[in-house]
């Protein structure tokens, strides 16, 4: 049973710390309303909820039902814009009742659990209290010392559990600090076209421009049969983890088979990969115009491979007049993994299917491609016609918010 | 699975109190049904009823086989020897030995036919003696056949000990089999290979062979394998493979003129071929690239028609290009990545196979990277 079902008027809430957006001055109303529309479409299918910015905080709480709050917070900790979330309860600001909450409190965060150190951290905005913050933390501590000497020890710097207990209009108690992933909320900072590859750097370069607020799209183009269905699933998947973050995402499925086979034929091979780049900007910029974005996103980095050079990314960034954000072009391979393991999406980036930059790959491609290479190698073949024709076979569709798919 | 196999497995199924160990009417009833599975199994394969353990499938045979060897392995040199023919439940369980039990693990080559290299398991043997040995004795791979009782002589003139273990998973009900005359201490099969419900199989084990559980519990099945036995599956299991032994010489037969159907219509196509299997291997699987389009292209390919074939680098887990089996029998990457493997089976019909090698010749024409058939489409 929950604390607060033990009591009458006790409620959990959520606080919900908010970082970078308290900075934006007068646009900061913008930002807050756009961060709690987010929020909202994030949890309402679990129930209806208040959702009220004071104190350079959002407060939470359960209007109707009775909502699993964690999983609430879970679902809120991957919104951009929140720094962190702390499940809390709420009541009346009363000696008496503060003194038994805190105790079914301490019962709950200690059952099942080994020996802890412990502290209290009062906070005292209302004045009218009886009791300083000071007595507050002390007599609390006192209490829970007494009734579970078996477990508990005071430690006032780091202990396991700090209990924060703060004294408004109501009184709150929480002990937990949920990280969130900070950043801006989603649809503050235009819309972007993410080309995704299905390797482990595209989603997480997607995952960085969403986190400054970008809508995300993505496109994929998909070469069956020489990469499977189960390629397409995969980049799929990806998506659907991303959505976790962007919120709904509109995916983009090119069949490019036609269009491969036919590169294949007419161009060099030491060349091919670059022009298949080139073509493949092309046509994600003609989408994206179509879809309003305003910028093209890709997971390159300078130098991981042959077609990631400066020479290379020269030679592709220049057929396009959209702008190419590349959040990972200086970052080191080691922390784009440690950043794909923490938004979950490297588990399924290194599904053993081949994309079509695998099959499609010559033994020596040319690492430093000249404009007059890239040009002379798209001689034979008519770009136009063949970027049209890609359009044409570009199906779309709708990628929304999952979460139970593992974490 | 076979409709009448599934039709006494679903009855059984709903039988209520099936536990041999019950000394109720029920209990009894589900005893003898587990009797006669063993008995029909005994006929098919020449062993005795006391020589058959049910478990769930080919691998926890095979682990139970290696690892039980390996804890009751007494004097015998803590030295066990493989192929690199091997499946990968016997490859992985091998590591485990060489891990966790401290066993010193060798692979001998396999020749380029992909049966065990003679000389090669006579020097490893020459080497060191061993006390547990294992191989294959089809391969699930190209069909390569492995004669088994020369294989258990030879290890037996160095290391007449060593407890030696047969992978038949792609045997039974096939070809025909004799524990009794293989030499084999332990063999290792799978129900579902032969039309028995998924999750169920067999270790063989000859009676002196020594063997400790992997599993502890009621002390069922002579303690080798704990927990109540699943009697429809095991029923299931002995029936299917009754049923495939009775028609086994007609249905080799059929499956063995598909199989040169298949090879002579890609011949009469000009598809570019290299076929891995060898001579005399077994006609239920083969083993072929065509060189210049991948396998996995044809894979993807004739999946989206619901015509299910293998490539070279089985499994998904595996990066393209690997396979540790033909790899070893010296075929170079090119050859591994084109390579896909062909099920034949006796539900099959010629129509079938003319219809899948025809749309092997329309792939190849439209998908295939270099490389043109003669005469064809796009020559």
């Amino acid at each position: 049973m929950r604390v607060a079902d033990q009591f009458e008027n006790v409620r959990e809430l959520l606080l919900v710390r908010i970082g970078e957006i308290t900075l934006k001055g007068l646009n900061r109303g913008r930002f807050v309303a756009r961060l709690i529309s987010n929020m909202k479409r994030r949890i309402n299918d679990l129930g209806e909820f208040s959702i009220v910015q004071s104190h350079s905080r959002i407060w939470i709480h359960a209007l109707s039902g009775n909502p699993p709050m964690q999983e609430v917070a879970r679902r809120l900790s991957s919104v951009f814009g929140i720094v962190s979330i702390s499940p809390a309860i709420e009541f009346e600001s009363d000696w008496g009742i503060l003194v038994r909450v805190v105790e079914e409190y301490a019962a709950d965060v200690l059952a099942g659990a080994g020996r802890r150190t412990f502290k209290f951290e009062t906070k005292r905005v209302d004045k009218s209290f009886p009791l300083s913050s000071y007595e507050v933390s002390s007599e609390l501590g006192a209490i829970l010392l007494e009734k579970f000497p078996e477990q508990l020890s005071v430690l006032m710097h780091e202990p396991d559990l700090t209990f924060h207990v703060e004294i408004r209009e109501k009184t709150y108690i929480y002990h937990e600090t949920i990280p969130g992933h900070a950043g801006l909320p989603v649809g503050m900072s235009g819309r972007g076209m993410l080309l995704l590859s299905g390797g482990i750097d595209s989603p997480v370069a997607g995952y960085m421009m969403a986190s400054r607020g970008m809508i995300l799209e993505a496109i994929y183009f998909h070469t069956f049969p020489y990469t499977s269905q189960k390629a397409l699933d995969k980049v799929e998947k990806l998506v659907r983890i991303l959505s976790r973050f962007a919120g709904r995402i509109a995916f983009h499925v090119v069949d490019f088979t036609d269009i491969q086979l036919e590169l294949n034929d007419k161009v060099p091979q030491d060349m091919l990969t670059i022009v298949m780049r080139r073509v493949m900007m092309r046509v994600a910029e003609k989408l994206a115009i179509e879809r309003n974005a305003k910028a093209l996103i890709t997971g390159e980095s300078l130098g991981q491979v042959a077609s990631q050079t400066a020479e290379a990314l020269m030679t592709t960034d220049i057929v396009v007049d959209l702008p190419i954000f590349r959040p990972l072009i200086g970052m080191d391979k080691n922390d784009t993994v440690a950043l794909a393991r923490k938004i979950g999406t490297f588990e399924t980036s290194i599904l053993p299917y081949d994309d079509c930059c695998t099959v499609f790959v010559s033994k020596h491609p040319k690492t430093h491609p000249s404009l007059y290479d890239a040009e002379r190698a798209e001689a034979r073949i008519d770009v136009e016609a063949i970027v049209e024709a890609a359009c044409e076979k570009i199906s779309t569709k709708l990628i929304d918010l999952t979460f139970d798919e593992g974490d | 699975m076979l409709p009448e196999v599934l039709a006494v497995y679903v009855g059984l199924l709903g039988e209520s109190g099936n536990n041999p160990a019950s000394t109720h009417a029920g209990g009894l009833r589900a005893l003898s049904h587990l009797d006669d599975a063993k008995r029909m199994i005994s006929r098919c394969l020449d062993c005795s009823v006391d020589e058959i353990v049910f478990t769930s499938g080919g691998t926890e045979s095979i682990n139970l086989a290696l690892l039980g060897s390996a804890a009751a392995i007494g004097r015998r040199p803590k030295r066990a020897l493989a192929t690199t023919g091997e499946h990968d439940a016997v490859i992985e369980t091998m590591k485990a030995l060489s891990e966790k039990y401290d066993f010193d693990v060798d692979f001998v080559a396999v020749t380029h036919e992909g049966v065990v290299d003679r000389n090669a398991l006579r020097s490893a043997l020459e080497e060191a003696p061993c006390g547990i040995a294992s191989f294959i004795v089809v391969s699930n791979e190209t069909g390569a056949i492995n004669d088994v009782s020369t294989l258990t002589s030879l290890v037996r003139q160095y290391s007449p000990e060593a407890i030696i273990h047969g992978d038949i998973v792609q045997v039974c009900g096939k070809m025909p089999f004799s524990f009794r005359r293989s030499g084999l201490d332990l063999a290792s099969l799978s129900g579902h290979k032969f039309g028995a419900p998924k999750g169920t199989g067999v270790l063989l084990k000859r009676k002196n062979s020594p063997l400790s559980p992997i599993v502890y519990g009621g002390g069922q099945q002579k303690n080798l394998r704990s927990g109540t036995e699943n009697v429809p599956g095991a029923y299931a299991l002995a029936l299917a493979l009754q049923s495939h032994v009775m028609r086994m010489d007609e249905q080799r037969e059929h499956v063995a003129s598909l199989r040169s159907l298949f090879l002579r219509s890609i011949d009469a196509l000009r598809i570019p071929r290299v076929v891995i299997s060898p001579d005399g291997a077994s006609p239920y699987v083969l083993s072929i690239a065509f060189p210049g389009i991948r396998g996995e292209t044809l894979l993807n390919a004739l999946s989206e028609e619901n015509i299910y074939i293998s490539t070279g680098s089985a499994c998904g887990s595996k990066r393209a290009g690997e396979n540790h089996v033909l790899s070893a029998m010296g075929h170079d990457k090119e050859t591994i990545l084109s390579a896909v493997r062909i099920s034949f089976a006796p539900t099959q019909s010629t129509d079938d196979v003319e219809h899948l090698v025809r749309r092997i010749a329309e792939l190849y024409d439209r998908y295939a990277m270099h490389g043109k058939r003669r005469g064809g489409a796009r020559g």
